[in-house]
């Protein structure tokens, strides 16, 4: 039961921050911020395994790789993002957080760029237009 | 073996607070026994009128610890005839200052103290006891308010510094 | 498994004594140290956040091919 592990470790979390809160406001919220890694950190290893039953799977269908690839990328764009808006919002800068999420958004729209492009090169494909 | 070595760092820097704050402990004490050197000294001067060296072996015998080996020795020194009275005294005070925790500007007004020892009649001699008697009076109030001030607090300073450095690298 | 909490735990006391070493500071009127004491501090933290950042970083750069 490794949630056990996940719960304890917040709520251990949030005694320290209430203790420190008052005291060192900063260092309360390095604490919070060292929460954050930890939990993305545990979570990483989950990930990986999903990535490569992904990977299997395209293995299988003979889907090109550059394909999955870029799906993976794209996941790991927003796990990123996701990462750097929520250590953000809990500083309480929001507006920080939106702009991160923003460039996130743009990123994921540049990496999708070749699939669509090939998308166009397919249905122009199927209907010769000269 | 960890718990050992954190524990001699957390020992460590609470000795250092503690010398610290005895240093302050100290100076105050040092200062009581000076004025009580003083008045002993203006009391011998003035009623009995007995010489210097004699003086100083009575003070040698009546004072506590750090100042009884101070004027023991003055007084041989003085007996011996190694040089001029100021310049024993000031020689002296300068050791002393080493183990006495004594500031340079409380040492300072004995040394000017010591140049008038014994170049003026009693009535001059009188007032300069008592002049240096309130300025050591000012000094004292000054380190006792310094002692109660950063005695205690270079004692917590030091354990929690050494809390600090042990959690450091841990 | 989760990773290592230690440095949870490390860094609130860290966070603890420097907030104590600031109180005494700043009842014996050295408010200039108390605030350089906690600067410090937070500074030593920071540290420490940063070697465990740079490993998440790495790990997902590794998973999620973002090489390059």
């Amino acid at each position: 039961m490794e949630i056990i592990e996940i719960v304890s470790l917040g709520i251990v979390t949030t005694i320290i921050y209430l203790l420190i809160k008052d005291k060192q406001p900063a260092i309360a919220f390095l604490i919070v911020f060292i929460a954050v890694l930890l939990f993305f950190l545990y979570l990483m290893q989950y990930i990986q395994q999903i990535l490569a039953l992904i990977q299997h799977l395209g293995d299988k269908a003979n889907i090109n790789q550059v394909y999955i690839k870029t799906i993976i990328q794209i996941i790991g764009i927003s796990y990123l993002t996701e990462i750097g808006s929520n250590i953000v919002k809990d500083a309480g800068l929001d507006s920080i957080a939106s702009k991160i999420e923003m460039v996130g958004k743009l990123f994921i729209l540049i990496l999708a760029i070749p699939i669509f492009h090939s998308l166009i090169e397919t249905i122009l494909g199927i209907f010769p237009l000269s | 073996m960890k718990v050992i070595a954190i524990l001699m760092i957390i020992a460590a820097c609470s000795v250092v607070g503690f010398e610290i704050s005895n240093g302050f402990a100290r100076r105050t004490k040092n200062l009581r026994l000076w004025k009580d050197a003083l008045r002993i000294l203006e009391a011998e001067i003035v009623y009995s009128q007995t010489p210097i060296i004699q003086v100083f072996q009575k003070l040698s015998k009546q004072l506590p610890k750090p100042m009884k080996e101070l004027f023991a020795q003055l007084a041989k020194e003085v007996a011996d005839e190694r040089g001029d009275l100021y310049e024993i005294w000031s020689e002296k005070l300068e050791d002393f200052s080493k183990i006495s925790h004594l500031k340079t500007e409380d040492v300072e007004i004995l040394k000017q103290f010591g140049r008038t020892l014994g170049k003026y009649d009693i009535l001059q001699h009188e007032k300069q006891i008592q002049l240096t008697l309130t300025h050591l009076d000012r000094k004292a109030a000054e380190a006792n308010e310094q002692n109660a001030k950063f005695g205690k607090m270079s004692r917590a300073l030091g354990v929690l510094s050494g809390i600090f450095i042990a959690l450091l690298l841990l | 498994m989760i990773g290592d909490t230690g440095i949870l735990f490390q860094v609130a006391g860290i966070g603890i004594i420097v907030a104590m070493i600031h109180t005494v500071l700043k009842q014996m009127g050295k408010e200039e140290f108390a605030q350089f004491v906690s600067l410090i501090g937070f500074i030593i933290v920071l540290l420490f956040v940063l070697n465990s950042i740079s490993d998440l970083f790495q790990q997902i750069k590794s998973v999620f091919f973002l090489k390059g």
